[in-house]
């Protein structure tokens, strides 16, 4: 049985997720090998890709759900909302 | 002569007034591809040879955490599987040589991110335009060293200057930075504070006024 896992969380810090910490999301997404999505007003993308991540406009209150499929889904997942709960500009 | 503008970086600075035309860098949408192969492979050897030159770049001594994460950013985008996926696309299905392909995906890319509803987000859609430039500059071999021929201390005068391009300039010559675009957000001003270069951005000037300067 494929390891799945997801959850909410939002986002708070003052500019959201723009250019540096996606591009530092991206890569931490990239850390893990299962398949990460990212959630947020009916668009669904690639978390593991910043070209498709910039598209989904995350700004300050944005709402997202992340969800991994894989051997490490729960891990990425938490470590994913720990990174966007720990976001501070 | 006064000009207004928004002071997005503190000081006071004096230099000759130097303004910095960009070369506009146009895609080929007139031939057709007929090697696929051929034309992805120049495609994936231009995207490497950039992001090499990036890493040399991220990896000099003279620039700050910003400008490294910026630089990061940009090589992040550049081995991009979903971008390298629509620009090979673009190529294969659609016949379209690589430097139109690659326009013509980043171009919509940016496009769609200037839509944005937040503005602080939508304002990046330059920096991609940006990467569009540098890619398509090397894949037609042309030189774009950013202002490499300014050799001496100036207040430098620009419609729009990227981080990317920020990167490059000469900062021992420039004195301070006069933008009729960018915002008080941008990374350009940022990178500006980061450097101690006082710039006023939002800057309503003509270019003749400038170009008429002794300098």
């Amino acid at each position: 049985m494929t390891n799945s896992h997801q959850q909410q969380v939002t986002i708070h810090s003052e500019y959201g997720l723009h250019t540096r910490p996606a591009a530092q999301f991206v890569k931490l997404a990239k850390q893990f090998t299962a398949d990460i999505n990212i959630s947020a007003e009916q668009q669904t993308v690639n978390a593991k890709s910043l070209f498709k991540l910039q598209t989904l406009g995350l700004a300050k209150e944005s709402q997202i759900t992340i969800s991994a499929q894989g051997d490490d889904a729960l891990k990425a997942v938490e470590s994913l909302v720990n990174f966007i709960n720990q976001l501070e500009d | 002569m006064n000009i207004d503008g928004v002071a997005v970086s503190q000081g006071i600075a004096m230099g000759h007034a130097h303004l910095l035309n960009k070369q506009i860098i146009k895609a080929d949408y007139l031939s057709i591809c007929t090697d696929v192969t051929a034309e992805v492979a120049i495609f994936h050897q231009t995207r490497l040879k950039l992001i090499s030159h990036l890493q040399q770049l991220r990896d000099s001594s003279d620039i700050n955490d910003t400008a490294t994460e910026l630089i990061e950013a940009d090589i992040l985008l550049l081995e991009d599987d979903e971008f390298i996926s629509e620009v090979e696309q673009l190529i294969s299905q659609w016949q379209f040589s690589t430097t139109a392909a690659v326009e013509r995906c980043l171009r919509l890319h940016a496009y769609q991110i200037s839509q944005l509803a937040n503005q602080y987000l939508a304002s990046r859609a330059n920096d991609i335009e940006s990467l569009s430039q540098r890619l398509i500059a090397l894949f037609l071999n042309i030189e774009t060293a950013f202002g490499q021929q300014i050799s001496h201390e100036v207040v430098l005068f620009a419609d729009d200057i990227t981080p990317a391009e920020f990167s490059q300039l000469p900062l021992q010559h420039i004195k301070a930075l006069v933008l009729k675009s960018t915002g008080v957000t941008s990374h350009t001003a940022i990178l500006a504070r980061a450097h101690g270069i006082p710039a006023l951005f939002l800057c309503d000037y003509h270019h003749q006024v400038i170009e008429a300067m002794p300098s």
